[in-house]
Protein backbone atom coordinates (compact mmCIF):
# COMPACT_ATOMS: atom_id res chain seq x y z
CA UNK A 1 0.00 0.00 0.00
CA UNK A 2 1.36 3.43 -0.91
CA UNK A 3 0.77 6.05 1.75
CA UNK A 4 2.71 8.93 0.26
CA UNK A 5 0.40 11.53 -1.14
CA UNK A 6 1.79 14.22 -3.38
CA UNK A 7 -1.63 15.19 -4.75
CA UNK A 8 -2.05 18.93 -4.11
CA UNK A 9 -5.85 18.54 -3.91
CA UNK A 10 -5.61 16.26 -0.86
CA UNK A 11 -5.75 18.46 2.25
CA UNK A 12 -2.81 18.22 4.62
CA UNK A 13 -5.13 17.93 7.60
CA UNK A 14 -8.77 16.89 7.69
CA UNK A 15 -10.78 16.81 10.92
CA UNK A 16 -14.25 15.28 10.58
CA UNK A 17 -16.57 15.73 13.54
CA UNK A 18 -13.81 14.93 16.02
CA UNK A 19 -14.76 14.42 19.66
CA UNK A 20 -12.29 13.88 22.50
CA UNK A 21 -13.48 13.56 26.08
CA UNK A 22 -11.53 13.65 29.32
CA UNK A 23 -13.80 11.53 31.51
CA UNK A 24 -17.30 12.72 30.70
CA UNK A 25 -16.20 16.27 29.82
CA UNK A 26 -15.63 16.88 26.11
CA UNK A 27 -12.30 18.63 25.52
CA UNK A 28 -13.13 18.99 21.82
CA UNK A 29 -16.64 18.52 20.62
CA UNK A 30 -17.54 17.87 17.00
CA UNK A 31 -14.67 19.84 15.50
CA UNK A 32 -14.41 19.76 11.69
CA UNK A 33 -12.00 21.64 9.43
CA UNK A 34 -9.51 21.10 6.66
CA UNK A 35 -6.10 22.67 6.18
CA UNK A 36 -4.75 22.82 2.65
CA UNK A 37 -1.20 22.22 1.58
CA UNK A 38 1.08 25.19 2.24
CA UNK A 39 -1.29 27.05 4.56
CA UNK A 40 -0.02 28.68 7.75
CA UNK A 41 -2.85 28.45 10.23
CA UNK A 42 -3.13 29.88 13.74
CA UNK A 43 -5.10 28.06 16.40
CA UNK A 44 -6.62 30.47 18.93
CA UNK A 45 -8.68 30.12 22.05
CA UNK A 46 -8.68 30.90 25.74
CA UNK A 47 -6.96 28.62 28.24
CA UNK A 48 -8.76 25.27 28.31
CA UNK A 49 -10.49 25.90 24.97
CA UNK A 50 -9.03 22.68 23.55
CA UNK A 51 -6.07 23.93 21.47
CA UNK A 52 -3.51 21.49 22.87
CA UNK A 53 -6.03 18.65 22.64
CA UNK A 54 -6.62 19.44 18.95
CA UNK A 55 -2.86 19.30 18.42
CA UNK A 56 -2.43 16.10 20.43
CA UNK A 57 -5.23 14.42 18.48
CA UNK A 58 -3.80 15.67 15.19
CA UNK A 59 -0.39 14.22 15.98
CA UNK A 60 -1.83 10.87 17.11
CA UNK A 61 -0.65 11.35 20.69
CA UNK A 62 -4.27 11.06 21.84
CA UNK A 63 -6.87 8.88 20.11
CA UNK A 64 -10.25 10.35 19.20
CA UNK A 65 -13.49 9.19 20.82
CA UNK A 66 -15.48 9.91 17.66
CA UNK A 67 -14.76 11.29 14.23
CA UNK A 68 -11.89 10.97 11.82
CA UNK A 69 -8.48 12.61 11.46
CA UNK A 70 -6.67 12.33 8.14
CA UNK A 71 -3.10 13.53 7.63
CA UNK A 72 -2.14 13.98 3.96
CA UNK A 73 -4.98 11.60 3.10
CA UNK A 74 -3.89 8.91 5.58
CA UNK A 75 -6.35 7.94 8.31
CA UNK A 76 -4.62 8.41 11.68
CA UNK A 77 -6.72 5.72 13.38
CA UNK A 78 -6.07 3.06 10.72
CA UNK A 79 -2.46 3.78 9.76
CA UNK A 80 -0.95 5.86 12.61
CA UNK A 81 2.69 5.11 11.80
CA UNK A 82 2.29 6.24 8.18
CA UNK A 83 0.27 9.32 9.13
CA UNK A 84 2.81 10.39 11.77
CA UNK A 85 5.63 10.33 9.21
CA UNK A 86 4.16 13.54 7.73
CA UNK A 87 4.23 15.41 11.05
CA UNK A 88 6.78 17.42 13.01
CA UNK A 89 5.47 18.39 16.46
CA UNK A 90 6.63 20.78 19.15
CA UNK A 91 4.46 20.25 22.26
CA UNK A 92 3.83 22.95 24.86
CA UNK A 93 6.94 21.93 26.82
CA UNK A 94 9.77 20.69 24.58
CA UNK A 95 10.28 16.92 25.14
CA UNK A 96 14.03 17.00 25.85
CA UNK A 97 16.31 14.45 27.52
CA UNK A 98 18.47 16.36 29.98
CA UNK A 99 21.35 13.89 29.90
CA UNK A 100 21.83 14.20 26.12
CA UNK A 101 23.79 16.86 24.28
CA UNK A 102 22.07 18.87 21.55
CA UNK A 103 23.72 16.76 18.84
CA UNK A 104 22.88 13.44 20.52
CA UNK A 105 19.28 14.52 20.99
CA UNK A 106 18.85 15.66 17.38
CA UNK A 107 20.48 12.47 16.09
CA UNK A 108 18.09 10.42 18.21
CA UNK A 109 15.10 12.46 17.01
CA UNK A 110 16.25 12.01 13.39
CA UNK A 111 16.44 8.25 13.85
CA UNK A 112 12.96 7.90 15.32
CA UNK A 113 11.62 10.11 12.52
CA UNK A 114 13.21 7.66 10.08
CA UNK A 115 15.51 10.19 8.42
CA UNK A 116 17.74 8.03 6.14
CA UNK A 117 20.79 6.93 8.14
CA UNK A 118 23.26 8.31 5.57
CA UNK A 119 21.69 11.77 5.69
CA UNK A 120 21.35 12.17 9.47
CA UNK A 121 24.66 14.03 9.96
CA UNK A 122 23.90 16.53 7.19
CA UNK A 123 20.32 17.03 8.31
CA UNK A 124 21.30 17.63 11.94
CA UNK A 125 24.01 20.13 10.93
CA UNK A 126 21.56 21.94 8.64
CA UNK A 127 18.90 22.26 11.30
CA UNK A 128 21.45 23.37 13.96
CA UNK A 129 22.57 26.07 11.59
CA UNK A 130 19.04 27.20 10.68
CA UNK A 131 17.69 27.29 14.23
CA UNK A 132 20.84 28.83 15.69
CA UNK A 133 22.05 25.97 17.85
CA UNK A 134 25.59 25.85 16.49
CA UNK A 135 27.28 27.33 19.51
CA UNK A 136 25.59 24.92 21.96
CA UNK A 137 25.66 21.74 19.91
CA UNK A 138 27.88 19.91 22.43
CA UNK A 139 26.13 21.22 25.53
CA UNK A 140 23.88 18.98 27.66
CA UNK A 141 20.17 19.81 27.36
CA UNK A 142 19.98 20.29 31.15
CA UNK A 143 22.47 23.17 30.87
CA UNK A 144 20.58 25.04 28.14
CA UNK A 145 18.73 28.28 28.79
CA UNK A 146 14.95 28.32 28.30
CA UNK A 147 15.37 29.99 24.92
CA UNK A 148 17.79 27.38 23.67
CA UNK A 149 15.58 24.57 24.99
CA UNK A 150 12.70 26.02 23.00
CA UNK A 151 14.90 26.30 19.91
CA UNK A 152 15.99 22.70 20.33
CA UNK A 153 12.31 21.71 20.48
CA UNK A 154 11.62 23.65 17.27
CA UNK A 155 14.68 22.03 15.62
CA UNK A 156 13.44 18.58 16.61
CA UNK A 157 10.04 19.32 15.05
CA UNK A 158 11.57 20.58 11.80
CA UNK A 159 13.96 17.63 11.40
CA UNK A 160 13.45 15.63 8.24
CA UNK A 161 11.36 18.35 6.55
CA UNK A 162 7.92 17.08 7.57
CA UNK A 163 4.90 17.97 5.40
CA UNK A 164 3.08 19.40 8.40
CA UNK A 165 4.65 21.35 11.24
CA UNK A 166 2.59 21.62 14.42
CA UNK A 167 3.88 24.11 16.99
CA UNK A 168 2.36 24.70 20.41
CA UNK A 169 3.53 28.11 21.66
CA UNK A 170 6.75 28.05 19.61
CA UNK A 171 8.16 31.37 20.83
CA UNK A 172 7.44 30.96 24.54
CA UNK A 173 10.49 31.91 26.56
CA UNK A 174 12.48 33.38 23.67
CA UNK A 175 14.05 36.83 23.71
CA UNK A 176 12.85 39.40 21.10
CA UNK A 177 15.71 38.66 18.69
CA UNK A 178 15.10 34.92 18.89
CA UNK A 179 11.34 35.48 18.41
CA UNK A 180 11.98 37.37 15.16
CA UNK A 181 14.34 34.62 13.97
CA UNK A 182 11.96 31.77 14.80
CA UNK A 183 9.02 33.59 13.16
CA UNK A 184 11.07 34.08 10.04
CA UNK A 185 12.06 30.41 10.10
CA UNK A 186 8.41 29.35 10.42
CA UNK A 187 7.42 31.60 7.52
CA UNK A 188 10.19 30.12 5.36
CA UNK A 189 9.09 26.64 6.33
CA UNK A 190 5.50 27.53 5.42
CA UNK A 191 6.41 28.29 1.80
CA UNK A 192 6.44 24.58 0.97
CA UNK A 193 4.77 23.00 3.97
CA UNK A 194 1.70 23.29 6.12
CA UNK A 195 2.10 24.94 9.52
CA UNK A 196 -0.32 24.99 12.46
CA UNK A 197 0.60 27.28 15.34
CA UNK A 198 -1.03 27.76 18.69
CA UNK A 199 -0.13 30.96 20.49
CA UNK A 200 -1.55 33.45 22.95
CA UNK A 201 0.43 36.23 21.30
CA UNK A 202 -2.11 37.57 18.83
CA UNK A 203 0.26 39.93 16.95
CA UNK A 204 2.45 36.88 16.35
CA UNK A 205 -0.47 34.99 14.82
CA UNK A 206 -1.44 37.96 12.64
CA UNK A 207 2.19 38.33 11.52
CA UNK A 208 2.80 34.71 10.61
CA UNK A 209 -0.56 33.18 9.76
CA UNK A 210 -2.86 33.61 6.78
CA UNK A 211 -5.80 31.85 8.43
CA UNK A 212 -7.06 31.39 11.98
CA UNK A 213 -9.20 28.74 13.66
CA UNK A 214 -10.84 29.83 16.90
CA UNK A 215 -11.89 27.41 19.58
CA UNK A 216 -14.22 28.07 22.46
CA UNK A 217 -15.01 25.40 25.06
CA UNK A 218 -13.95 22.64 22.68
CA UNK A 219 -16.00 23.89 19.72
CA UNK A 220 -14.79 25.59 16.58
CA UNK A 221 -16.43 29.04 16.64
CA UNK A 222 -14.41 30.80 13.97
CA UNK A 223 -12.55 30.00 10.79
CA UNK A 224 -11.38 32.98 8.78
CA UNK A 225 -8.59 34.52 6.79
CA UNK A 226 -6.22 37.28 7.80
CA UNK A 227 -5.43 39.93 5.21
CA UNK A 228 -2.09 41.68 4.65
CA UNK A 229 -2.73 44.09 7.50
CA UNK A 230 -3.41 41.22 9.85
CA UNK A 231 -7.11 41.98 10.22
CA UNK A 232 -9.67 39.22 10.24
CA UNK A 233 -12.22 38.53 7.57
CA UNK A 234 -14.54 35.72 8.43
CA UNK A 235 -17.57 34.83 6.32
CA UNK A 236 -18.82 38.42 6.08
CA UNK A 237 -17.54 41.64 4.53
CA UNK A 238 -18.48 44.79 6.46
CA UNK A 239 -18.87 48.32 5.05
CA UNK A 240 -19.67 51.71 6.51
CA UNK A 241 -21.60 53.72 3.94
CA UNK A 242 -22.87 57.32 3.86
CA UNK A 243 -25.88 58.02 1.69
CA UNK A 244 -27.73 61.24 0.98
CA UNK A 245 -31.34 61.30 2.12
CA UNK A 246 -32.92 60.48 5.42
CA UNK A 247 -32.96 57.32 7.47
CA UNK A 248 -36.32 56.14 6.07
CA UNK A 249 -35.26 56.65 2.46
CA UNK A 250 -32.07 54.71 2.99
CA UNK A 251 -33.90 51.95 4.77
CA UNK A 252 -36.15 51.47 1.72
CA UNK A 253 -33.10 51.44 -0.57
CA UNK A 254 -31.16 48.90 1.50
CA UNK A 255 -34.19 46.60 1.69
CA UNK A 256 -34.06 46.41 -2.09
CA UNK A 257 -30.38 45.47 -2.32
CA UNK A 258 -29.86 41.80 -3.16
CA UNK A 259 -27.36 39.81 -1.12
CA UNK A 260 -27.10 42.03 1.97
CA UNK A 261 -27.03 39.92 5.13
CA UNK A 262 -27.68 42.71 7.58
CA UNK A 263 -27.63 46.49 7.93
CA UNK A 264 -28.06 48.92 10.76
CA UNK A 265 -28.33 52.70 11.08
CA UNK A 266 -25.29 54.30 12.67
CA UNK A 267 -26.37 57.94 12.78
CA UNK A 268 -26.00 61.20 10.90
CA UNK A 269 -22.48 62.57 10.58
CA UNK A 270 -23.32 65.27 7.97
CA UNK A 271 -26.56 67.16 7.39
CA UNK A 272 -29.08 65.35 5.13
CA UNK A 273 -27.11 62.11 5.10
CA UNK A 274 -27.32 58.77 6.88
CA UNK A 275 -24.47 56.46 7.89
CA UNK A 276 -25.15 52.71 7.75
CA UNK A 277 -23.27 49.58 8.64
CA UNK A 278 -23.90 46.87 6.03
CA UNK A 279 -22.73 43.24 5.90
CA UNK A 280 -22.77 40.67 3.14
CA UNK A 281 -21.32 37.22 2.67
CA UNK A 282 -17.92 37.24 0.99
CA UNK A 283 -18.96 34.48 -1.36
CA UNK A 284 -21.88 36.59 -2.70
CA UNK A 285 -20.84 38.43 -5.85
CA UNK A 286 -22.17 41.73 -7.18
CA UNK A 287 -23.51 42.97 -3.83
CA UNK A 288 -21.59 46.25 -3.97
CA UNK A 289 -22.72 46.84 -7.58
CA UNK A 290 -26.33 46.20 -6.58
CA UNK A 291 -25.98 48.57 -3.62
CA UNK A 292 -24.60 51.33 -5.83
CA UNK A 293 -27.33 50.84 -8.47
CA UNK A 294 -30.19 50.83 -5.95
CA UNK A 295 -28.94 54.08 -4.43
CA UNK A 296 -28.58 55.67 -7.87
CA UNK A 297 -32.00 54.40 -9.01
CA UNK A 298 -33.57 56.01 -5.93
CA UNK A 299 -32.02 59.34 -6.95
CA UNK A 300 -29.68 59.44 -3.98
CA UNK A 301 -25.87 59.55 -3.85
CA UNK A 302 -23.31 57.29 -2.21
CA UNK A 303 -20.89 59.68 -0.48
CA UNK A 304 -18.71 57.13 1.28
CA UNK A 305 -18.07 53.40 1.30
CA UNK A 306 -15.41 52.25 3.75
CA UNK A 307 -14.49 48.68 4.59
CA UNK A 308 -14.61 47.95 8.31
CA UNK A 309 -11.67 45.78 9.37
CA UNK A 310 -11.83 43.64 12.47
CA UNK A 311 -8.52 43.43 14.27
CA UNK A 312 -7.47 39.98 15.39
CA UNK A 313 -7.75 41.11 19.02
CA UNK A 314 -11.35 42.30 18.55
CA UNK A 315 -12.23 39.16 16.67
CA UNK A 316 -10.66 36.99 19.39
CA UNK A 317 -12.60 38.77 22.13
CA UNK A 318 -15.86 38.57 20.17
CA UNK A 319 -15.51 34.91 19.26
CA UNK A 320 -14.37 33.70 22.64
CA UNK A 321 -16.85 35.70 24.69
CA UNK A 322 -19.28 33.56 26.68
CA UNK A 323 -22.44 32.68 24.78
CA UNK A 324 -20.93 32.81 21.29
CA UNK A 325 -21.74 29.88 19.00
CA UNK A 326 -20.64 29.44 15.42
CA UNK B 1 13.55 0.19 18.20
CA UNK B 2 17.34 0.35 17.84
CA UNK B 3 17.26 4.13 18.31
CA UNK B 4 15.32 3.76 21.59
CA UNK B 5 17.63 0.92 22.69
CA UNK B 6 20.72 3.05 22.00
CA UNK B 7 19.30 6.07 23.77
CA UNK B 8 18.28 4.15 26.87
CA UNK B 9 21.68 2.40 27.10
CA UNK B 10 23.32 5.82 26.86
CA UNK B 11 21.01 7.12 29.59
CA UNK B 12 22.01 4.32 31.99
CA UNK B 13 25.68 5.21 31.68
CA UNK B 14 25.29 8.99 31.40
CA UNK B 15 23.41 9.04 34.68
CA UNK B 16 24.69 7.11 37.70
CA UNK B 17 21.90 4.54 37.47
CA UNK B 18 23.79 1.97 35.37
CA UNK B 19 26.90 2.22 37.54
CA UNK B 20 24.91 2.07 40.78
CA UNK B 21 23.06 -1.03 39.59
CA UNK B 22 26.20 -2.83 38.43
CA UNK B 23 28.15 -1.90 41.58
CA UNK B 24 25.32 -3.00 43.88
CA UNK B 25 24.80 -6.24 41.99
CA UNK B 26 28.52 -7.10 41.95
CA UNK B 27 28.96 -6.18 45.61
CA UNK B 28 26.04 -8.28 46.83
CA UNK B 29 26.82 -11.24 44.55
CA UNK B 30 30.47 -10.90 45.67
CA UNK B 31 29.38 -11.36 49.28
CA UNK B 32 27.56 -14.58 48.30
CA UNK B 33 30.64 -15.68 46.33
CA UNK B 34 32.95 -15.14 49.31
CA UNK B 35 30.57 -16.78 51.78
CA UNK B 36 29.55 -19.65 49.45
CA UNK B 37 32.77 -20.40 47.55
CA UNK B 38 35.87 -18.77 49.00
CA UNK B 39 35.34 -19.39 52.73
CA UNK B 40 34.26 -23.06 52.49
CA UNK B 41 36.65 -23.62 49.52
CA UNK B 42 33.71 -24.90 47.45
CA UNK B 43 33.88 -24.79 43.63
CA UNK B 44 30.06 -25.11 43.12
CA UNK B 45 29.32 -21.69 41.64
CA UNK B 46 25.73 -22.48 40.67
CA UNK B 47 24.56 -22.29 44.28
CA UNK B 48 26.00 -18.77 44.34
CA UNK B 49 24.14 -18.05 41.08
CA UNK B 50 20.94 -19.23 42.75
CA UNK B 51 21.55 -16.62 45.46
CA UNK B 52 22.28 -14.05 42.73
CA UNK B 53 18.70 -14.58 41.51
CA UNK B 54 17.51 -13.04 44.80
CA UNK B 55 20.16 -10.31 44.52
CA UNK B 56 18.81 -9.41 41.08
CA UNK B 57 15.25 -9.63 42.36
CA UNK B 58 16.16 -6.88 44.84
CA UNK B 59 18.16 -4.74 42.40
CA UNK B 60 16.16 -5.13 39.15
CA UNK B 61 13.76 -2.23 39.94
CA UNK B 62 16.80 0.08 39.71
CA UNK B 63 16.93 -0.82 36.04
CA UNK B 64 13.25 -0.74 35.21
CA UNK B 65 11.46 1.74 37.49
CA UNK B 66 12.01 4.84 35.35
CA UNK B 67 11.81 3.31 31.88
CA UNK B 68 8.18 4.13 31.06
CA UNK B 69 6.95 5.97 34.15
CA UNK B 70 9.40 8.86 33.81
CA UNK B 71 8.61 9.34 30.12
CA UNK B 72 4.98 9.86 30.95
CA UNK B 73 5.57 12.06 33.97
CA UNK B 74 7.88 14.43 32.08
CA UNK B 75 5.65 14.24 28.95
CA UNK B 76 8.64 13.17 26.88
CA UNK B 77 6.47 10.34 25.66
CA UNK B 78 5.02 12.99 23.33
CA UNK B 79 8.21 12.76 21.30
CA UNK B 80 8.08 8.97 21.06
CA UNK B 81 4.33 8.56 20.60
CA UNK B 82 4.11 11.20 17.86
CA UNK B 83 7.02 9.70 15.93
CA UNK B 84 6.48 6.88 13.47
CA UNK B 85 7.63 4.30 16.04
CA UNK B 86 5.07 1.72 17.10
CA UNK B 87 4.30 1.17 20.79
CA UNK B 88 5.81 -2.31 20.49
CA UNK B 89 9.12 -0.87 19.19
CA UNK B 90 9.24 1.68 22.02
CA UNK B 91 8.60 -0.90 24.77
CA UNK B 92 10.89 -3.50 23.18
CA UNK B 93 13.68 -0.91 22.85
CA UNK B 94 13.41 -0.09 26.53
CA UNK B 95 13.17 -3.74 27.57
CA UNK B 96 16.27 -4.65 25.55
CA UNK B 97 18.23 -1.71 26.97
CA UNK B 98 17.64 -2.96 30.53
CA UNK B 99 18.56 -6.45 29.34
CA UNK B 100 21.82 -5.08 27.87
CA UNK B 101 22.80 -3.49 31.20
CA UNK B 102 21.92 -6.75 32.96
CA UNK B 103 24.09 -8.60 30.42
CA UNK B 104 26.97 -6.22 31.23
CA UNK B 105 26.54 -6.99 34.96
CA UNK B 106 26.44 -10.75 34.21
CA UNK B 107 29.60 -10.46 32.10
CA UNK B 108 31.44 -8.56 34.83
CA UNK B 109 30.33 -11.15 37.39
CA UNK B 110 32.29 -13.75 35.38
CA UNK B 111 35.22 -12.56 37.46
CA UNK B 112 33.97 -14.82 40.29
CA UNK B 113 33.93 -18.12 38.34
CA UNK B 114 37.20 -16.98 36.73
CA UNK B 115 38.78 -16.96 40.20
CA UNK B 116 37.44 -20.49 40.75
CA UNK B 117 38.84 -21.60 37.38
CA UNK B 118 42.29 -20.16 38.22
CA UNK B 119 42.52 -21.75 41.67
CA UNK B 120 40.34 -24.86 41.25
CA UNK B 121 38.65 -27.18 38.77
CA UNK B 122 34.99 -26.19 38.43
CA UNK B 123 32.93 -27.45 35.48
CA UNK B 124 32.83 -24.61 32.94
CA UNK B 125 29.81 -25.97 30.97
CA UNK B 126 27.91 -26.26 34.26
CA UNK B 127 28.64 -22.61 35.06
CA UNK B 128 27.67 -21.48 31.55
CA UNK B 129 24.43 -23.45 31.84
CA UNK B 130 23.78 -21.76 35.18
CA UNK B 131 24.40 -18.35 33.61
CA UNK B 132 21.94 -19.17 30.78
CA UNK B 133 19.22 -19.84 33.34
CA UNK B 134 20.20 -16.78 35.35
CA UNK B 135 20.00 -14.54 32.28
CA UNK B 136 16.58 -15.95 31.34
CA UNK B 137 15.08 -15.51 34.81
CA UNK B 138 16.65 -12.02 34.90
CA UNK B 139 14.91 -11.17 31.61
CA UNK B 140 11.61 -12.24 33.21
CA UNK B 141 12.21 -9.94 36.20
CA UNK B 142 12.96 -7.06 33.82
CA UNK B 143 9.73 -7.75 31.90
CA UNK B 144 7.77 -7.64 35.17
CA UNK B 145 9.58 -4.39 36.10
CA UNK B 146 8.78 -2.70 32.80
CA UNK B 147 5.12 -3.72 33.19
CA UNK B 148 5.04 -2.09 36.65
CA UNK B 149 6.66 1.00 35.12
CA UNK B 150 3.94 1.15 32.45
CA UNK B 151 1.24 1.22 35.12
CA UNK B 152 2.28 4.40 36.93
CA UNK B 153 3.93 7.80 36.50
CA UNK B 154 5.71 7.46 39.83
CA UNK B 155 9.12 5.76 39.80
CA UNK B 156 8.90 4.69 43.44
CA UNK B 157 5.48 3.17 42.87
CA UNK B 158 6.92 1.34 39.85
CA UNK B 159 9.77 -0.04 41.99
CA UNK B 160 7.31 -1.03 44.73
CA UNK B 161 5.05 -2.65 42.13
CA UNK B 162 7.96 -4.70 40.77
CA UNK B 163 8.82 -5.96 44.26
CA UNK B 164 5.14 -6.72 44.81
CA UNK B 165 4.80 -8.80 41.64
CA UNK B 166 8.08 -10.66 42.20
CA UNK B 167 7.26 -11.37 45.85
CA UNK B 168 3.89 -12.67 44.71
CA UNK B 169 5.65 -15.15 42.41
CA UNK B 170 8.03 -16.10 45.23
CA UNK B 171 5.11 -16.63 47.62
CA UNK B 172 3.46 -18.78 44.97
CA UNK B 173 6.46 -21.13 45.19
CA UNK B 174 6.02 -21.51 48.94
CA UNK B 175 2.29 -22.09 48.46
CA UNK B 176 3.00 -24.84 45.97
CA UNK B 177 5.04 -26.69 48.57
CA UNK B 178 2.06 -26.67 50.93
CA UNK B 179 -0.75 -27.39 48.46
CA UNK B 180 -1.62 -31.06 48.70
CA UNK B 181 -4.15 -31.25 45.86
CA UNK B 182 -2.07 -33.18 43.31
CA UNK B 183 -3.35 -31.85 39.98
CA UNK B 184 -3.64 -28.23 41.17
CA UNK B 185 -0.13 -28.31 42.65
CA UNK B 186 1.16 -29.68 39.35
CA UNK B 187 -0.40 -26.77 37.43
CA UNK B 188 0.98 -24.22 39.92
CA UNK B 189 4.41 -25.86 39.73
CA UNK B 190 4.35 -25.45 35.97
CA UNK B 191 3.76 -21.72 36.39
CA UNK B 192 6.38 -21.27 39.11
CA UNK B 193 8.95 -18.64 38.13
CA UNK B 194 11.64 -19.55 40.64
CA UNK B 195 11.34 -23.36 40.53
CA UNK B 196 11.96 -23.22 36.81
CA UNK B 197 15.53 -22.16 37.63
CA UNK B 198 16.29 -25.39 39.55
CA UNK B 199 17.35 -27.48 36.49
CA UNK B 200 19.95 -24.83 35.53
CA UNK B 201 21.26 -24.79 39.08
CA UNK B 202 21.85 -28.53 39.04
CA UNK B 203 23.48 -28.59 35.65
CA UNK B 204 20.80 -29.72 33.21
CA UNK B 205 19.65 -27.56 30.34
CA UNK B 206 15.85 -27.40 30.40
CA UNK B 207 14.21 -26.57 27.08
CA UNK B 208 10.76 -26.28 28.67
CA UNK B 209 12.11 -23.77 31.25
CA UNK B 210 13.87 -21.81 28.50
CA UNK B 211 10.65 -21.59 26.51
CA UNK B 212 8.72 -20.76 29.70
CA UNK B 213 11.04 -17.84 30.55
CA UNK B 214 10.94 -16.51 27.00
CA UNK B 215 7.14 -16.71 26.91
CA UNK B 216 6.92 -15.15 30.38
CA UNK B 217 9.05 -12.18 29.24
CA UNK B 218 7.07 -11.83 25.99
CA UNK B 219 3.80 -11.92 27.94
CA UNK B 220 4.81 -9.14 30.33
CA UNK B 221 6.25 -7.00 27.52
CA UNK B 222 2.88 -7.42 25.75
CA UNK B 223 1.08 -6.46 28.98
CA UNK B 224 3.28 -3.33 29.12
CA UNK B 225 2.30 -2.38 25.56
CA UNK B 226 -1.38 -2.91 26.39
CA UNK B 227 -1.05 -0.91 29.63
CA UNK B 228 0.59 1.99 27.78
CA UNK B 229 -2.08 1.96 25.10
CA UNK B 230 -4.87 1.86 27.71
CA UNK B 231 -3.33 4.77 29.63
CA UNK B 232 -2.99 6.74 26.41
CA UNK B 233 -6.64 6.12 25.54
CA UNK B 234 -7.83 6.88 29.06
CA UNK B 235 -5.89 10.15 29.38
Amino acid sequence: MNFSNSDATVPSVRFEDVVKRYGSKPAIDGVSFTIGKGEIVGLLGRNGAGKSTVMNVMTGYLPTDCGKVCICGVDMAKHPEQAKRHIGYLPESPPLYDSMTVMEYLRFAAKIKRVPRAGIGTEVSRICDEVGLDEVRHRLARNLSKGYRQRLGVAQAMLGNPDILILDEPTAGLDPKQIVEIRSLIRDFGIDCTVLISSHILPEISEICERVLILRAGKLVGDGRLNETGSYSGEFAKLRIRVTGGEDVCLRILRGVKGLSSFRFLGTAEPCTADWHVEYRLRETGVRESLFEEIANAGEKLLMSKPIETSIEDMFLQMTADGVEK
Amino acid sequence: MIAVLGRECLEYFKTMLGYVFIATFLFLSGIFFVVGNIMPLDSDFNTTLNNCVYVFMMTSPLLTMRLLSEERKTKRDQLLLTSSLSLVSIVMGKFLSALCVFAVACTLSFVYPAILIIFGTPSIPLILNGYTGFFLIGASFIAVGIFASALTENQLAAAGGTYGFLLLFLTLDHMIARVKIGRFAEVLRWFSLFRRFTPYQFGSFSLSSTIYYMLFSALFVTFSVIAMDCRRRAS
